[in-house]
């Protein structure tokens, strides 16, 4: 080895990776990757964007199936909602202006502060959903807004995003079944919405994340969702601190309240880039500010959050 | 396996190892200006333009990029005749190690091929991929400024 050659730790160890793996098919119709990933003797497994199976491959692989040429890279107005197909790179949803006028932007917010925009190039709807971290962000907003996952297999079927993220996905996804459509209902116009995460940089992971969506007659909280990310791999709803909000007047001690509770009800895995205190520590900053904002009108400045 | 993939506007056919990255991939083949960093997608010193987007070639399997259309550094400027963007981050001193400058360049490419006249703000974020120890970032974002006026006259002289 010359002292210029480049030396990737991940080489040391790239013959014993994918040691199994024979071919990578290009299917160009979603039914065409359902038939591949559903024979068992193929081995065959689902690639998007690929970004995680980089970093862990399954070593049984014998076979990958790349998404790249299916027909589910879009982006769709319908009845005041949107339909995004699963491939579509997380970038196309930064330059979308359907995405930026729905839900108060809080989609757009999220897409537009996953990663760097060279990630975003590469990461995909769908990929971000089935294969979850701790730090994946879209999740939460998914949830937070009530979406529909599309699921085609053999059989097809509808998922509430409250369904899907009950357990990991690929606990559930059977055999050949791809998500293949993100389905973001009508966004009411007495609605309001909001995103935040906390990292350490501008391009780092997630410690943690707060959506909230909210409906309010005047300062009438009539219904709300807060859903908590990155304090488990999956997102988590809020129940407890929404009851305390829901049918009420929004003020300044329900929302003492509510963020308190929040901090309290989440359930924390471990994590080594921070301890459990420290993330409901962010979590009551996080749900505190944002409905500070959105319910009471305050104007909070991003460093007042902490 | 064998792929197919068209690197700099030239159509190969090469053998892959199953593990190996397209930016692993690359350096073998001779294209030196992609530059190993991090390996995890975070510094940008791997940036290539894959059909059209700037991406970190470490986190692309070499096995997927079957039919896609790849360009690096090399295919654009030569010592002789530098490309514009290449003479503006000389000229705006936006280069001093040299190892992020192929990546900055890359994607740099990539926004003003989208967007010919892009705001400071609109370069701070197509290069928020980007890690630079050296500079200090200012000259680069000048640099990239200064590439765009010039391509723009250049495209008004022809």
């Amino acid at each position: 080895m010359s002292l210029f050659e480049c030396r990737s730790p991940h080489r040391e160890t790239e013959s014993m990776r994918l040691a199994k793996l024979q071919r990578v098919s290009y299917p160009e119709t979603v039914a065409e990757a359902i038939q591949i990933l559903s024979d068992k003797k193929r081995g065959a497994v689902a690639l998007s964007g690929g970004v995680s199976f980089v970093f862990s491959p399954l070593q049984s692989v014998e076979e990958l199936v790349s998404l790249s040429r299916l027909p589910l890279n879009y982006i769709k107005r319908k009845n005041g909602g949107l339909r995004i197909g699963a491939t579509t790179p997380i970038a196309d949803l930064v330059t979308s202006r359907a995405v930026k006028n729905y839900g108060d932007g809080i989609l757009w917010e999220t897409a537009h502060r996953i990663g760097s925009t060279l990630n975003r190039n590469l990461i995909t709807v769908g990929g971000n959903l089935v294969q979850p971290f701790i730090w994946s962000d879209l999740s939460t907003v998914v949830l937070a807004l009530r979406a529909g996952i599309k699921i085609q297999g053999k059989k097809s079927r509808d998922l509430s995003a409250e369904e899907f993220f009950t357990r990991l996905p690929r606990q559930f996804l059977k055999r050949g079944e791809l998500v293949t459509e993100i389905v973001f209902p009508p966004f009411p116009k007495n609605y309001r919405a909001a995103y935040e995460k906390f990292t350490l940089t501008e391009n780092d992971f997630a410690l943690l994340k707060v959506a909230v969506v909210l409906a309010r007659s005047g300062r009438v909280c009539r219904d709300v969702i807060i859903v908590v990310g990155g304090a488990t791999i999956l997102p988590q709803r809020v129940l407890s601190a929404e009851e305390i909000l829901r049918k009420k007047i929004g003020s300044q001690i329900l929302v003492n309240e509510a963020s308190e509770v929040a901090a309290e009800e989440i359930k924390v895995s471990r994590d080594i880039r921070c301890s459990e205190e420290y993330k409901r520590d962010l979590c009551r900053a996080l749900v505190r500010g944002i409905l500070e904002r959105i319910l009471l009108d305050q104007k909070v400045p991003e460093w007042k959050l902490f | 396996m064998e792929i197919i993939l068209t690197v700099n506007k030239q159509s190969r056919k090469v053998e892959v190892r199953p593990a190996e990255t397209l930016l692993d991939l690359l350096r073998r083949l001779g294209y030196k200006s992609v530059k190993y960093g991090c390996g995890e997608g975070a510094c940008g010193a791997c940036t290539v333009i894959m059909d059209g987007r700037p991406v970190n070639s470490c986190l692309i399997l070499a096995v997927t990029v079957d039919g896609r259309e790849v360009t690096t550094v090399e295919d654009l400027g030569t010592i002789q005749k530098p490309h514009l963007l290449q003479s503006a981050f000389v000229e705006s001193g936006a280069v001093q190690c040299g190892f992020c400058t192929p990546g900055m360049i890359m994607a740099a490419k990539a926004l003003l091929d989208r967007n010919p006249s892009p705001s400071e703000d609109e370069i701070k974020e197509a290069l928020d991929g980007n890690l630079c120890r050296c500079t200090g970032y200012v000259q680069i974002i000048e640099a990239v400024r200064l590439a765009a006026r010039r391509m723009k006259a250049e495209k008004k002289k022809n």
